[in-house]
């Protein structure tokens, strides 16, 4: 925990001493701790920068009436949320899980419980800024290329070949393939099968995938079929 | 007993007899008689009156008949042998006979006045049985003391009830000393100030039966003064409440029982708030030990913290045995203890109790008390109950199809009548028709409830010598106002 960034763990409870009780216990395992009184003050207060969880005891009716995860998406944030109640029925869970709960604990929450569910959210929350990071990352990337590279790009990943795309694009057969050196070396790839991908974690839809041309080509090719794949 | 004794008791026993009957004619305090006019003709003492000088008066006629009648007599005889005789001697025959045809008047009219006086004496005793059989029929002994005699004269079923054997002859501190040994100072101190007050007695107290039975028995008297102020008799009734105490015990016991299923009821309607009000400081309690455990386990231990988290879990272990308090107290069937009370801290304590219900149901709680402290004399369990029961009541209709919510309004005064506070709520109020109807058992606008809550409400309320009563809001919702007797700075 120490090594990497700490995380900081939400506690929302209308109970003064849940919640110095909460940030003890979580601080001694190691985590920030920011205790709000309402899920409201929560809402407003939330930084979404931080990495963690949050952990939430709310009455269920409170939750449908904020929209929890609906308010924290509005804010960008994906924050893993975990319940925690009193009310440990089929109804409440099925509830809490509808409202988009991680997890959901029942009052009063043993430690290794607690620290568990509080551990997986914050891997969760961990992976997912993980994710988001290299999206980013990705996105910066794209950034760079230019308009030229953009097309080159975006008929690469479809899976036309050089010479289809050079007609498309009115361009000799060996600009395209300057372009797509380029591509590949500013998108930090070195094979179709990484920049298809890279493509989809961006978004640029890809019509059909596989393309029908790399479909067809697999179909006449030997076994080695991925060696194709590789310029 | 003599026929005497009892014509002069006779204005006496109706006097306390209307009084048990509340037989009032008159509006005055005075009791008028009950019984029919025939039973008091005349003064019952006048005929025996009547007869005893009319005896005097035969008496004295008698010798002077016989001595003028010896004289004429002598006078007939020896005068007309010594030659002395005159006609007018024959005055004095005339004269005796005269005298004889009066005091023959005067024995008819002694023997008239005696067949009259039969005749009331017959009357007399027939409607003193007629009234010691009503009396009887109405299981009521009469019973008389006089004061100079110390004799104590009762009606024969009167004598049954106290064990008297018939035709003994009691005192009235025999009379006394069969009451129950705990209850005879209270029948000593209560004849005692009739005495000094001059007032009626009404006295309630135990008998021990020969057989060791107890009996309850209610006795009321008046004392009677004469001219000089003295007492001079005291006379009432008596009637054996054995039953009627068993029945009133009985009845309460029932209502107990059934306040009692129903705070089960309540608890059950609450389960889910004081599972919460549980859960809350055990879940505290928990963390907090197992924070003081990993501190111990790692590293340095800052002392200070160390210190704060104990005096937490021992807050919360305070605040989870409160709870169980509570619960204990709603769930104890126990008898009712009477003691000073803080209706606000009461009415504090229902709110704590249903906060996270009113949560659930979205309503928010104003709290109004004009004094800081509103002081009752009841049973802290009942006033709770009371308290709960309007509470939930109030959340239920705020909470009901087509409502989101509410203000459950709660506030405290007093007013010349005592302590009063009222729980208001904002929901759809009562029905006009119900409004009356609202407090009778098994009354109910709700799909599930035995509707008897209101009635256990009101029962409790007037239990404490208080009031109950719901109004309609001039907005919306309903208003419960509840009034009960201020507990004096003696009581507490």
């Amino acid at each position: 925990m120490s090594e990497q960034e700490r995380s900081t763990i939400f506690v929302v409870d209308d109970d003064r001493s849940i919640l110095r009780a909460f940030s003890r216990l979580l601080g001694s395992a190691g985590y920030d701790v920011r205790t709000y009184d309402t899920p409201a003050d929560f809402l407003s207060k939330h930084d979404a920068s931080l990495p963690g969880c949050a952990l939430l005891d709310v009455r269920m009716e409170e939750i449908d009436g904020l929209g929890i995860q609906d308010r924290l998406r509005e804010q960008g944030s994906t924050r893993p949320v975990i319940f925690v109640t009193s009310c440990d029925d089929v109804k409440t869970s099925v509830h809490a899980m509808k409202a988009g709960a991680l997890d959901f604990l029942s009052k009063p929450v043993h430690e290794p419980i607690l620290l568990a569910a509080v551990k997986s959210a914050v891997e969760k929350d961990r992976q997912a800024r993980q994710k988001q990071r290299e999206v980013d990352e990705l996105g910066r990337r794209f950034e760079q290329l230019t308009t030229r590279e953009r097309e080159v790009m975006d008929q690469v990943v479809k899976g036309r070949l050089n010479k289809q795309i050079a007609s498309e694009l009115a361009i000799v057969e060996k600009t395209v393939k300057v372009h797509r050196a380029r591509v590949m070396e500013k998108m930090g790839v070195r094979s179709l099968a990484a920049l298809v991908h890279v493509a989809n974690r961006l978004g640029l839809g890809i019509a059909d995938f596989p393309p029908k041309e790399i479909a067809e080509k697999t179909a006449t090719m030997a076994p080695k079929a991925n060696v194709a794949f590789q310029r | 007993m003599t026929q005497r004794e009892t014509s002069s008791q006779w204005p006496a026993l109706l006097d306390s007899a209307a009084e048990t009957f509340a037989f009032r004619f008159l509006p005055d305090e005075r009791p008028s008689h009950a019984g029919p006019d025939a039973v008091r003709p005349m003064p019952p003492e006048i005929p025996q009156r009547m007869a005893d000088s009319t005896r005097w008066i035969v008496g004295i006629v008698a010798v002077i008949i016989l001595v003028t009648g010896a004289f004429g007599i002598a006078d007939f005889f020896f005068g007309r042998a010594i030659g002395a005789w005159d006609w007018r001697h024959f005055l004095i025959p005339a004269g005796i006979a005269t005298l004889l045809l009066a005091e023959a008047g005067l024995i008819t009219a002694v023997s008239v006045q005696d067949v009259r006086r039969r005749e009331l004496e017959t009357l007399l005793r027939q409607s003193e049985e007629r009234m010691a059989l009503a009396a009887e029929a109405a299981h009521l002994g009469l019973w008389r003391w006089d004061a100079r005699s110390d004799r104590f004269w009762a009606t024969d079923f009167c004598r049954e009830m106290l064990g008297i054997p018939a035709g003994a002859i009691v005192s009235l501190a025999s009379v006394i000393d069969a009451v129950h040994e705990d209850d005879r100072a209270l029948v000593t101190s209560a004849l005692q100030s009739a005495i000094e007050g001059n007032s009626a007695v009404s006295v309630e107290y135990r008998r021990r039966t020969d057989d060791g039975q107890i009996r309850w028995m209610r006795a009321r008297g008046r004392f009677k003064r004469d001219a000089a102020g003295n007492v001079d008799s005291f006379t009432g009734t008596i009637v054996d409440i054995s039953e009627e105490k068993s029945m009133r015990a009985e009845l309460e016991r029932q209502q107990q029982s059934l306040a009692h299923l129903t705070r089960v009821g309540l608890l059950g309607e609450l389960s889910g708030a004081l599972a919460h009000e549980l859960n809350q400081p055990l879940t505290a309690i928990l963390s907090n030990a197992q924070a003081l455990q990993r501190m111990v386990g790692h590293g340095p231990v800052d002392v200070a913290e160390l210190q704060s988290a104990i005096a937490d879990i021992i807050d919360d272990d305070s605040r989870a045995g409160d709870v169980i308090r509570h619960l204990r107290s709603l769930l104890r069937k126990g008898e009712p203890k009477v003691e000073v009370l803080d209706m606000n801290a009461i009415l504090l304590k229902a709110l704590g109790l249903t906060r996270s219900d009113l949560t659930a149901r979205r309503v928010t709680v104003v709290l109004q008390f004009e004094q800081r402290s509103a002081p009752v004399m009841g049973d802290a369990v009942q006033l709770l109950q009371l308290v709960l029961n309007l509470i939930l009541n109030a959340a239920e209709a705020m909470s009901g199809p087509g409502q989101s919510g509410g203000v459950l309004r709660v506030s405290s005064d007093l007013i010349a009548r005592g302590v009063h506070f009222s729980i208001s709520d904002t929901g759809p109020g009562i029905e006009p028709g119900m409004l009356s109807r609202l407090f009778e058992p098994f009354v109910t606008s709700k799909t599930q409830g035995l509707g008897l809550g209101l009635s256990i409400s009101r029962a409790i309320a007037v239990g404490h010598s208080g009031t109950i009563w719901a109004e309609n809001n001039p907005g919306r919702g309903a208003t419960f106002h509840v009034v009960l007797p201020l507990a004096s700075k003696r009581q507490s």
